[in-house]
């Protein structure tokens, strides 16, 4: 197996100087590059188009292989042309939530749609960082963001629902913490035929520590959002292994934890986390839940949440197998050729 | 494909079939009035010729598909009209930054916004030019027959792969819906990009007194860095002041510099004018009908019809100012190259203008009384 | 014979951002700690003690490829 800095040597032609400290980008750059190491294919053989946005930098200008730096949201009309000519490039586009959901949504239903064999890794960070952490299309509801002083008026897309619903034959959302399975994510997604595409939460320690509200020093502030994208996701075929609740708490976090585990006594454990939704909160765990919660009506304690509230749902959501684009548009010429 | 011969067409089909000859094997469009028949012609040849005809979701998505195509190997065009031209601006912007080659033909239609839908104008002239975002030159060229529809198809594919820039095509929707005889040629000549040379690249940069650099294409292990962003000729982003200044001057140079070569204008009855008429596409027509008129009346009338519309052919125009005691300036617009000539001539001689709006040209009757007028 | 790991950070590179510390502490082997060196944005520098697993969680984790485990040769 090699080492990281192998890889490096192999797939990675500058550092990743543009990406602020503990950036999600380069984690998926670094699964990235890792499912095309045991894939074995040629880097020759390799398009990867992006458009504009934090998320477009993650193969240009690092990743070895030919790379299409576009215009904001096109990425994928860009690399339906592309692949369309040549349908042998093993072409993989990069987009954001803004880029992709946002002002690309169009094209990324439509690449859907018709099925075109190329694979699609959408960055999920809620927000458009790079120009200063704007409502996106993700933002979730009520978050305070750069456009939204007094809480996001708007809903955010399920996007990974969304293109499944519009036609991908491969339909997989991870989040940057769940290293492992969004690397083999990827090289299913890359040897499907159709349209792949992977929906990646990702930590933006620049804008997340204000629109998600999670303050810590700047070298723990991205591990508590990696965390934090643990905490509020679930595997769609897992199933819950530990019967845990939170508690939404009154008051300066640590002492409410105190009060807490107080008021718990033997009948569980807690522990400050930090969740999407909730905010910090304190998990709660124990093996018999009722009988815990029986204990915590106490003031510190504003409300209890259930184990999924609030969560997202990760997985692989679809694989199924639908014609081609390219491969219908040779049928065409060879209908139009009269060779049938 | 037509055979060689003599064959009737709407202009429309004469652009198509230039572009199938002139080697054209991927066309991305969005239907839109009155370029349609385009679009339908190349999704019935394309496939034929092992082509690919893309429809998009949008003129964004078809501008972007050709954009992708191109740098694929393909050789690229896009048909639409001047709505759909607006939604290709940005993406024009990216084509300029990237040096990469198509062809854009708009059938020009008259606005602004949806105006009148089916009928013609010549109202892009600055939108081709100025359309887009940044600095930049642009090469524009502009039929006036269903046979030059489809010569200089052909010539803005040629010109296209040896500047290796996107060149406009900007037709009208006289001119594309004409009926019209064509002759195919037995033989065509087409230019092709220049491939590297050699094991290395660099895209965006060249020694070669052209400025035009080779043009690699994807999946032939270069390791293309193609970006919009300012970048160095190795096509690694740099945004400093020498480096985007270094760029933008030679995609600017390399066209400007080409000017005499890419110019293309019909000198109609002008060697002896004294009133010098300046027309293009479908308003050449009337224009000309006007010359041969008051000609006949002892008026040495004359017409400048422009082939190519950018790079502007400054030099004829400063020549006929020295020549002529007035130019007429004939569009169906509300007078755009008249600003043009006046830019450039102004003070050599007297101009005026004469414009119609409507989805009409005007009317040989009204050209030939304002050259009258002139001759007074 | 156990195999011997060594964990080693690019100062060049590393932005210290921290991660693989977090890392090490939940799924290694505790042996990564922040020490006295400053990576080139000012931040702490992780260092490696003799306590490395060899687990690669901090490599699969990295976001700027700056950290790399290799295997030591004991000294016979």
């Amino acid at each position: 197996m090699k080492n990281l800095g192998q890889l490096k040597a192999d797939y990675i032609v500058q550092n990743l100087n543009a990406f602020c400290p503990g950036c999600g980008n380069g984690i998926i750059l670094n699964c990235f590059v890792r499912a095309v190491d045991d894939l074995g294919w040629n880097v020759n053989d390799i398009l990867c188009v992006s458009g504009i946005g934090c998320s477009s930098w993650i193969p240009s200008p690092h990743f070895r292989g030919d790379t299409l730096h576009t215009t904001h949201g096109r990425a994928l009309a860009f690399a339906t042309g592309a692949k369309v000519f040549n349908p042998s490039l093993k072409t993989v586009v990069f987009t954001g939530d803004g880029d992709g959901a946002g002002i690309g949504g169009n094209h990324l239903i439509h690449a859907a749609r018709r099925n075109i064999g190329l694979t699609c890794i959408l960055v999920n960070n809620f927000n458009y960082a790079m120009t200063g952490g704007q409502i996106a299309p993700t933002t979730l509801h009520d978050s305070k963001t750069s456009t939204s002083p007094y809480g996001n008026p708007e809903q955010p897309f399920d996007i990974a629902k969304l293109v499944a619903a519009a036609g991908a034959t491969y339909v997989a959302k991870w989040t940057t913490n769940h290293v492992l399975e969004l690397t083999r994510s990827i090289k299913e997604a890359m040897q499907n035929p159709g349209f792949s595409f992977i929906e990646v939460l990702s930590q933006c320690p620049t804008q997340q520590r204000n629109i998600l509200g999670v303050r810590a020093p700047p070298q723990e502030l991205p591990s508590r959002l990696l965390d934090m994208l643990a905490e509020s996701t679930y595997i769609n075929d897992g199933e819950e292994k530990r019967s845990y609740i939170y508690t939404v708490l009154a008051g300066e976090p640590t002492s409410a934890l105190k009060a807490v585990e107080k008021a718990l006594g033997d009948s569980g454990k807690a522990q400050l986390v930090d969740h999407l939704t909730l905010g910090r909160v304190a998990r709660v765990e124990a093996t018999d839940i009722e009988a815990a919660k029986a204990r915590l009506g106490i003031p510190e304690v504003k409300r209890m949440a259930d184990s999924r509230e609030g969560k997202q749902e990760i997985g692989v959501f679809v694989r199924k197998q639908r014609l081609e684009y390219t491969e219908a548009l040779r049928e065409v010429g060879r209908r139009a050729r009269g060779e049938q | 494909m037509l055979k060689p011969g003599k064959h009737l067409v709407l202009g429309n089909i004469a652009c198509a079939e230039g572009a199938l000859r002139a080697g054209c094997r991927l066309f991305a469009g969005y239907p839109i009035t009155p370029a349609n028949e385009i679009t339908e012609y190349m999704s019935n040849e394309l496939p034929k010729a092992n082509g690919s005809f893309l429809q998009m979701e949008d003129e964004i998505a078809s501008i972007a598909a050709c954009i992708g195509g191109s740098w694929a190997g393909a050789k690229a065009m896009t048909a639409t009209s001047g709505p759909g031209f607006s939604l290709m601006q940005e993406n024009l912007s990216y084509a300029h930054m990237t040096e990469t080659p198509l062809v854009v033909v708009d059938v020009q239609r008259s606005g602004p916004s949806t105006g009148q839908s089916t009928d013609a104008s010549q109202q892009d002239f600055y939108q081709a030019r100025y359309g887009a975002h940044g600095d930049y030159e642009i090469i524009a060229l502009s039929p006036w027959s269903a046979q030059e529809m489809f010569d200089l198809t052909i010539r803005a594919f040629n010109l296209a792969e040896q500047y290796r820039t996107p060149v406009y095509f900007l037709a009208d929707g006289m001119i594309g819906h004409i009926r019209e005889e064509l002759a195919v040629p037995e033989n065509i000549d087409v230019i092709n990009r220049k491939a590297p040379s050699g094991p290395s690249v660099t895209p965006f940069g060249t020694d070669d007194p052209s400025l035009v650099p080779e043009m690699p294409k994807f999946g032939q292990g270069y390791r293309l860095q193609v970006t919009g962003s300012s970048h160095r000729p190795n096509g690694v982003r740099d945004s400093s002041p020498k480096v985007h200044g270094d760029i933008i001057r030679r995609i600017m140079k390399k066209i400007a510099q080409a000017e005499p070569k890419i110019r293309d204008v019909a000198k109609l009855n002008l060697d002896d004018a004294k009133i010098g008429v300046i027309s293009f596409g479908a308003s050449a027509r009337p224009s000309y009908g006007a010359v041969k008129k008051t000609r006949e009346e002892g008026i040495k009338a004359g017409l400048l019809r422009l082939k190519t519309l950018w790079p502007l052919p400054e030099e004829e125009f400063t020549k006929l100012a020295n020549q002529v005691d007035a130019i007429l300036v004939v569009e169906m617009n509300a007078g755009k190259l008249v600003r043009e000539v006046q830019r450039v001539a102004c003070g050599e001689t007297k101009i005026a203008s004469l414009t119609r709006l409507g989805g009409v040209t005007p009317t040989q009757g009204d050209i030939a009384q304002e050259i009258r007028r002139l001759a007074q | 014979m156990t195999k011997k790991f060594n964990a080693k950070v690019d100062e060049a590179t590393c932005k210290g951002c921290g991660i693989c510390v977090h890392i090490c502490e939940t799924k290694g082997g505790k042996n990564l700690k922040y020490g006295l060196k400053r990576t080139l944005l000012g931040g702490a520098l992780p260092e490696g003690a003799d306590k490395c697993t060899g687990c690669r969680w901090c490599e699969r984790y990295c976001p700027d490829f700056a950290i790399k485990v290799e295997e030591v040769t004991p000294v016979a």
